[in-house]
């Protein structure tokens, strides 16, 4: 058997048994994979922002729509313990626009960035010259529930 | 690469192996080292849904679906369809194709994770691929070494990077190994048939460029019918084109001696047959497609090759007739052309996912209110009209229960398939250069026929042109032979006229009757050679596949264009196939390897530097995309046209073009599963993690 065979043959033999050692019969429980769960953390923030303001423009490259264009939630903790996240939620209640955002806040966490992607809305659905918009950042967890940001804005259509 | 061994045919008498030499299996192995790099475990469109739980129930050992495994909400899928007070799944061929699949998924989820699993196999997958490409290269020990050892690397970071993927998940992962699998299938049949004409070297750029060059890499972890069809069509034509010449006699148990091209010719009608269990009117239409071909252009028409025709078509029919006889009772009406099922009928679907029989009515009633509060929908592009399965698959129907199979099948067939089907074409007819240059051509927002609101309004949908713009080398093959013939015969007649100045430029032909010229046609097109006979049935696959879809396109939901998803491979046999294309790998392919990387890379570094600033959208994102692999098309039309009418001499500049047009699909491809259509959990998020660092997803 030359050198390279046997590199092959170990390197097989090394994802094999890896994937027995991790596999549910030897005692890889299911246990360590359900860290992504909410917790019963909570945050102290210090300060929340959105990165630009939101606002209506034309699509380009010949998309044909109208994009609200969704600014991200950069939020800063002054401390944070256990887990909980980050529910940030943009409403547009004349055009039946409500969509949520979330991120996962660990321990330790400084700063949290929330995206959100723009929405297209076809042209004639937007019938009006401003729009309500309303913008929340929430601490959640299983023990915290608490409205960190909140904004109501009047957005204009810039028609063009 | 390999010496091209150019016109070298294979071994006749004993090569039946399915990957002809070791390019062959370096192909095979790449293209699902590649397509298989990108895999999302998770489901894309809603009709899925259903054929994933056809298939756990198949499993289990009934064709009804008597328990929902996967649902997006409770209540109906897409997809699912009542008969009799029955589920079924709209499309078994592929449930039960992915049938073993399933069982080895099964069996392995016993023994490790399913994430983990599929991160092994790709890194085992990796280790082949680097060793075949060594063998390739005469540098097996380096490639074979180095291969083990990043496979090795790569499995490490996938193990402490992986996210759990449900164990239950098998029944999706099986549709969607089977669609990888059907994707190495036909970058290895266009290997195979481009090598039989032109040389190993024309037939690995071929092979290889069916999954960079193209959307198949896509939809290969989609798992929709397209690319099980797609290499139908690849196997179809190779084995068309291996059929041609009836070759040696090769012995068959029971059947005795017979000619290697009537055994083909009977799988290939098999292998046609078999597409109509995974979509009947696909099946109709490549059968009918092949058959005219075949028999247009057969070597030998003897008793006995119909006979293995016929055997053929009888052997690839049967699951379907089977199938349908079981679920619908009649042999031609398959599970997707019965009634769609929606909740509230006498079926229900309990929480648990139990299928429910004869549920009182007001029980029914509470449950679907219960049920009705699905999730706002996240991602793009995942649902699907009833009727984009088909063109008769619009699955409302009004005729109740009381139907004869007879009474409800000619209804269907008068209301939606083939009449309907032709009316559409024949009203529409006004609108068709609207249609065609929205499919093929140019996007944009389409405001006819494209039902936007299902994907939340984001212009996604792009043409064939802008999903492959590679498709510009057969059009610009076109023109500049067209040109380069005008100016010959322009030259030749004035030449002709400057030697009889009497004028005795008699008619060429005697006026013949049409007879006489069909007669004549059908003679020249049986003695034409293989390599043209191929064309013409791959230009005729083309061509019934683009009316097939003609009345539904362009639609919501097609991305790119995935309807003709099948006719790919065809039309990257017939780039392959150009004189120009042809000559410019005649000596080396490294101009062609180095517009398709030095193409990446600017691509890359456009990526990094432009979409920060212009900070798009998902549909601008893919409009973007869009325009720029528009003029990568029209570059690449115009340079083919030029070298083809002999105004450019220099071949490194069509293969350069087309090594560009080729990263340009790459990139889309690669951008739309990495970043713009996330919806389910990276198989191998060391590759997403690797592309990261790449900035090739910022």
């Amino acid at each position: 058997m030359d050198a390279s065979r046997a590199v092959t043959v170990l390197s097989v033999a090394v994802v094999l048994v890896t994937l027995v050692v991790t596999g549910p019969l030897v005692g890889g429980s299911d246990a360590d994979r359900t860290t992504t769960e909410l917790g019963d953390g909570t945050a102290t923030v210090e300060r929340v922002q959105l990165t630009d303001s939101p606002s209506f423009s034309s699509g380009r490259f010949g998309t044909g729509v109208v994009y609200l264009r969704i600014p991200d939630a950069a939020v800063e903790f002054t401390s944070t313990s256990g887990r909980s996240r980050l529910v940030y939620r943009v409403a547009v209640p004349a055009l039946g626009f409500d969509r949520v955002g979330t991120a996962t806040v660990d321990s330790g966490t400084i700063r949290r960035q929330v995206t959100m992607s723009d929405r297209a809305f076809a042209p004639d659905t937007l019938d009006r010259d401003r729009y309500r918009v309303n913008v929340t950042v929430r601490v959640q967890s299983f023990t915290v529930d608490r409205t960190v940001f909140r904004r109501n804005l009047t957005v204009g259509v810039d028609d063009d | 690469m390999t010496e091209p061994a150019a016109g070298v045919e294979e071994a006749p008498t004993r090569n039946w192996s399915l990957f002809g030499d070791s390019l062959g299996v370096a192909v095979f192995l790449g293209a699902l080292v590649i397509a298989g790099s990108t895999w999302q475990v998770g489901f894309f469109i809603t009709d899925t849904y259903a054929v994933a739980n056809g298939l756990v129930n198949v499993a289990e050992g009934h064709l009804t679906v008597d328990r929902i495994e996967y649902s997006l909400t409770l209540g109906s899928q897409p997809g699912l369809h009542v008969v009799d007070g029955y589920l079924y799944a709209r499309n078994y061929g592929q449930a039960f194709l992915a049938l073993p699949l399933y069982y080895a998924l099964e069996a392995l989820t016993g023994v490790a994770r399913l994430e983990l699993v599929l991160a092994a196999g790709w890194s085992l997958l990796v280790v082949a691929a680097c060793r075949q490409v060594g063998v390739v290269l005469d540098r097996r020990r380096l490639f074979q070494t180095g291969g083990s050892l990043l496979a090795v690397g790569l499995f490490g970071a996938s193990v402490a990077s992986a996210t759990p993927v449900e164990a239950g998940l098998t029944g999706l992962v099986a549709l969607q190994a089977l669609s990888l699998l059907a994707v190495a299938v036909t970058a290895l049949a266009t290997y195979r048939l481009c090598a039989r004409f032109h040389g190993t070297r024309v037939g690995a750029v071929a092979g290889v460029g069916t999954v960079l060059a193209t959307p198949l890499w896509f939809w290969a972890t989609v798992p929709k019918r397209h690319t099980l069809v797609a290499a139908a069509v690849a196997v179809l034509l190779y084995w068309f084109a291996a059929s041609r010449q009836s070759g040696p006699r090769v012995t068959l148990p029971l059947v005795g001696a017979v000619r290697k091209a009537v055994v083909l010719r009977s799988l290939a009608y098999a292998l046609a047959g078999l597409v109509a269990w995974v979509h009947a009117f696909e099946g109709v239409v490549i059968l009918g497609t092949f058959a005219v071909a075949d028999l247009a252009t057969a070597s030998t028409t003897s008793r006995r090759a119909l006979v293995a025709v016929v055997v053929g078509v009888s052997v690839g029919l049967a699951p379907f007739v089977a199938t349908n006889l079981l679920v619908t009772g009649s042999p031609v009406e398959p599970p997707r052309l019965t009634e769609s099922y929606h909740p509230n009928d006498e079926v229900d679907i309990g929480p648990g996912g139990a299928v429910q029989h004869d549920v009182p009515a007001e029980e029914a009633a509470g449950q679907s209110v219960e049920s009705g509060g699905g999730g706002q929908s996240s991602g793009s592009a995942d649902s699907e009209d009833g009727q984009a399965g088909g063109p008769a698959g619009d699955g409302t129907d009004s005729s109740g229960d009381g139907r004869s199979a007879v009474g409800a099948l000619t209804e269907r067939v008068r209301s939606s398939s083939a009449f309907g089907y032709v009316t559409r074409i024949v009203a529409d007819a006004s609108e068709a250069p609207s249609r065609l240059y929205h499919t093929y051509v140019r996007s944009g927002r389409i405001e006819d026929g494209v039902r936007y609101s299902v994907n939340d309004e984001e212009t996604v949908e792009l043409t064939l042109a802008e999903s492959v713009p590679l498709v510009g080398a057969l059009v610009g093959g076109l023109f500049g032979a067209l040109a380069f013939g005008l100016w010959a015969s322009w030259r030749s007649r004035r030449g002709r006229s400057r030697l009889r100045s009497d004028g005795g430029t008699g008619g060429r032909w005697p006026a013949g009757s049409p007879v006489e010229t069909v007669r004549r046609l059908s003679g020249r097109i049986r003695g034409g050679d293989p390599a043209s006979q191929t064309d013409g049935f791959a230009l005729v696959a083309f061509g019934a596949y683009a009316t097939l879809y003609y009345p539904l396109l362009p639609l919501q939901s097609q991305l790119t264009v995935r309807y003709v998803l099948p006719v790919v491979p065809a039309l990257v046999y017939l780039v392959a196939r150009r004189r120009v294309v042809r000559r410019s790998l005649a000596v080396t392919a490294r101009p062609l390897v180095a517009g398709y990387v030095l193409a990446l890379a600017a691509g890359v570094v456009a990526l990094t530097v432009v979409f920060p600033a212009l900070d798009p959208a998902v549909g601008e994102a893919m409009q973007l995309h869009a325009l720029a692999n528009l003029a990568v098309c029209g570059v690449l039309l115009g340079t083919v046209a030029t070298t083809r009418a002999s105004l450019v001499d220099d071949t490194r500049i069509t293969a350069g073009a087309l090594g560009v047009a080729g990263a340009a699909t790459t990139l889309l491809v690669v951008r739309m599963q990495l970043v713009y259509f996330e919806y389910g959990t990276y198989a191998l998020p060391v590759v997403r993690h690797l592309a990261d660092g790449l900035a090739v997803s910022a």
